[in-house]
């Protein structure tokens, strides 16, 4: 039991942190500082991959061959909680956290060569194609096909909730390629270039006005065979594969550090009567207290999910814990941001979320971005994995229901 | 960081569990509450025995030299036990201050309690302290042979059956506050003993002009002391309530699994299943929380105050929350004495509350975070 971090990890923050100081623009670091979802401005995204491509530090997690630089689960982890502290843009994960691995674990040598270096120069923009307007938490229930047809699969169907599909060039698709059997035993894994004729992408206008999501659909869409990455049937299985290499890769609590930082900042500018602000107020100091210690109980549950190759405890279900805590707290802790900014949640000003934007706001600069933010956050009980579906995985992987 | 326990904590672990499954069950617990002493003597010796009341003490006292890592392996089995025998109060809290202090009375009681032959109790809570370590409305008066002491001390843990008592008072000189070892014996000094509802023996002690020589700290040297006893004491108690919350689980866990209604097993029914799982969650993270308090304790980290706090108001939102879910998804049968469940309820609700509720360690945390940004 040590909580001790060593002299080589705390060497390396500071590597780390003089790094990204010296190379967050002003317009980045604005970027990170309004994001409102777990995506921030696209641009600003990727200006900030190619900075990191160039340092080499883009994937860390990859192998060392194609890009990869075998930092520790602890470097990787510091490495998250300083970009996060310092405001930097968070990455695009399509292509290096989730399409990368899967490639180099099931892409053929052809697949490799071709595409994992321009998913890091960003030549490529992937998006993923998984849930359907009929497959949500059901996601084995998906119906998109893929009929062979020669050297050719045919693809028709639609998929939606796709990230970034309108910024993308490219998409991954979980795609029905059998009806016998098991609805998980036939499903394939397959490649699509979405330049291809009878591919057309809906944007979907969210709550707070943004466009993050969109719908694809495919009609008669001809790709080549050898777009197949896996075994043909074997999809699911690729997929799965994916959950697995994420696990103990993200963590909750560097997020919520950071919406606390920002809640704690705006309470002590905001007045609650004439002589006191939010901080000074005990109803609102205990309750930000004890969401504090929500926290800080999370930050060692994930502490331990990194540590756990040497307990006995099985990682992948804290996981699952952790993703339901940490959106969760993030909600809650959504509420107080909402109580400081008052009345001037109300104006619609969307044009502040922009990075170079550098007007006026309505009511107090800072905060402008509170109300877009939480509209936000709803979907983070939803998407990957729902709270329900994860708490189904804990009552059966750990509690044997 | 590391997560793991040591091999000799592993040991240690496994020697505990081994006895308490072997000497320590539900029925043989409803036999000691009935007994005059409220608990087993002899299970007291054979832990003697055993060294675990060598624990915290250290290698020149003749003790383990343990660390409060150490002692919340124990805490956690004694928790899943729920073991009346009052390792809290004679090893923590009185042993916790006889251990810290220079005083040849305190080191000539450390040998006798560690083989098991003295007991000990923290006569120190007042009725108005709602956990506040500094609130003290016992008197200290000088006279010819040391001090008189004049108060009442609340609901003292252990005091029924203790040879002797620490005892905080104020001084009525200078306002300084002093701790007292007192013989339970001692002349002035009352106790009306009763039996608690989690199945303990105490006391409400009172205090009318009783005549005490051994004083055994004073001014900021007896505050710290205080605060560093009492800092262990919440742990231990985090970690009881851990322990509590794991027995909790697993019993709840089985009986959703044999019980059936409407033809299944009601462990079928998502709705519970939810609640189960939120079971098993608010007992890991109070169980993460414990171990980073204990660790930082240990270390004497300068957060470790906060920590504790913060351990401190998790567990017991979290132990209610399992307590609470455990007799629900039990049904009618948990509401009977005839269950163990009850009991925890009783126990944790009982921890949650003695050394100041949660809302006394929410603004303890709250004040030190704000005094001490991470």
């Amino acid at each position: 039991m040590d909580l001790a971090i060593s002299q080589a990890d705390s060497l390396f923050r500071d590597e780390v942190r003089e790094f990204i100081n010296a190379n967050l623009s002003p317009n980045l670091k604005r970027a990170g500082l309004r994001m409102t979802s777990i995506f921030s401005d696209f641009d600003a995204a990727m200006e900030w991959q190619a900075i990191l491509y160039r340092q080499g530090w883009l994937v860390p997690e990859w192998p060392e061959a194609w890009g990869g630089n075998n930092w520790s689960l602890m470097q990787r982890s510091i490495f998250q909680e300083e970009s996060k502290l310092a405001g930097a843009p968070t990455l695009l994960p399509m292509g290096i956290q989730m399409l990368g691995p899967i490639l180099l674990k099931y892409g053929t040598a052809e697949q490799k060569a071709a595409l994992l270096p321009r998913i890091l120069s960003g030549e490529d923009i992937w998006c993923q194609g998984y849930s359907e307007p009929n497959a949500g938490s059901d996601l084995a229930s998906l119906s998109m096909k893929a009929e062979r047809e020669g050297d050719s699969y045919i693809l028709n169907g639609t998929k939606i909730w796709t990230s970034f599909a309108h910024r993308a060039n490219k998409i991954f698709c979980l795609v029905r390629t059998a009806r016998e059997g098991k609805p998980q035993a036939g499903i394939s894994f397959v490649l699509v270039d979405m330049t291809l004729p009878g591919v057309t992408v809906a944007p979907i206008v969210s709550l707070d006005g943004e466009v993050e999501q969109c719908q694809v659909f495919f009609e008669d869409v001809r790709i080549p065979a050898s777009c197949l990455v896996g075994q043909e049937n074997q999809g699911w299985e690729v997929a799965k594969y994916l959950l697995e290499f994420e696990r103990g890769g993200y963590s909750y609590y560097v997020m919520l550090d950071k919406q606390l930082g920002q809640i704690r900042q705006l309470a002590a500018q905001t007045l609650c009567t004439d002589d006191k602000n939010y901080l000074e107020d005990e109803l609102f100091s205990n309750r930000l207290a004890e969401l504090e210690i929500d926290k800080l109980a999370l930050e060692y549950v994930e502490h331990r999910i990194k540590s756990a190759s040497r307990e006995n405890s099985a990682p992948g279900v804290l996981s699952s814990m952790a993703k339901v805590v940490g959106t969760e707290l993030s909600q809650q802790l959504d509420l107080l941001a909402l109580e400081l900014r008052g009345c001037y949640l109300a104006p619609a000003q969307n044009q502040v979320l922009a990075p170079d934007y550098t007007g006026s706001t309505v009511g107090p600069e800072q905060g402008a971005t509170v109300m877009n933010a939480y509209l936000n956050n709803r979907a983070s009980t939803i998407y990957g994995g729902t709270a329900q579906v994860q708490r189904n995985i804990i009552a059966k992987q750990v509690l044997g229901l | 960081m590391n997560f793991s326990f040591s091999e000799d904590q592993n040991l240690f672990n496994d020697s505990v569990c081994k006895y308490l499954n072997d000497h320590y069950n539900f029925e043989s617990r409803r036999l000691l509450l009935a007994s005059d002493a409220g608990f087993s003597h002899k299970v007291w010796s054979q832990c003697a025995e055993m060294g675990w009341l060598h624990l915290p003490f250290s290698e020149a006292q003749g003790g383990l030299s343990g660390t409060a890592v150490d002692s919340i392996i124990l805490f956690e089995s004694l928790g899943r036990h729920l073991v009346v025998e009052p390792f809290l109060e004679t090893l923590i809290t009185f042993g916790g201050v006889l251990r810290r202090v220079n005083s040849d009375a305190a080191s000539g009681c450390i040998g006798p309690l560690m083989a098991g032959e003295l007991q000990g109790a923290f006569a120190h809570f007042e009725a108005a302290s709602r956990g506040r370590v500094e609130h003290i409305e016992t008197l200290a008066h000088p006279c010819a042979s040391g001090y008189r002491l004049t108060g009442k001390k609340a609901v003292v843990y252990n005091a029924p059956n203790a040879d002797y008592l620490i005892v905080s008072a104020r001084s009525a000189e200078d306002g300084e506050i002093m701790l007292f070892l007192v013989p339970s014996d001692t002349i002035g000094l009352t106790k009306v003993c009763y039996a608690t509802v989690d199945g303990h023996q105490a006391a409400e002690v009172e205090l009318q002009g009783a005549e005490v020589t051994t004083l055994l700290a004073k001014g900021d040297a007896a505050e710290s002391i205080l605060r560093l006893v009492v800092d262990e004491a919440l742990v231990m108690m985090t970690a009881e309530l851990v322990g509590a919350m794991d027995i909790l689980v697993n019993i709840t866990v089985d009986y959703a699994k044999q019980r059936k209604q409407f033809g299944v097993a009601i462990a079928k029914f998502q709705a519970l299943q939810h609640q189960m799982s939120d079971m098993f969650m608010a007992l890991e993270l109070s169980r993460s929380l414990m171990y980073a308090a204990a660790i930082k304790l240990r270390d004497n980290d300068r957060n470790a105050s906060k920590f504790v706090a913060a351990a401190k108001v998790k567990a017991d939102k979290c132990a209610q929350q399992v307590a609470h879910s455990a007799i629900q998804i039990h049904g009618g049968i948990a509401t009977t004495d005839e269950l163990s469940v009850g009991h925890y309820l009783k126990r944790i609700t009982i921890l949650s509350n003695l050394f100041g509720s949660s809302r006394h360690h929410l603004q303890r945390f709250n004040v030190l975070s704000n005094a001490q940004p991470q």
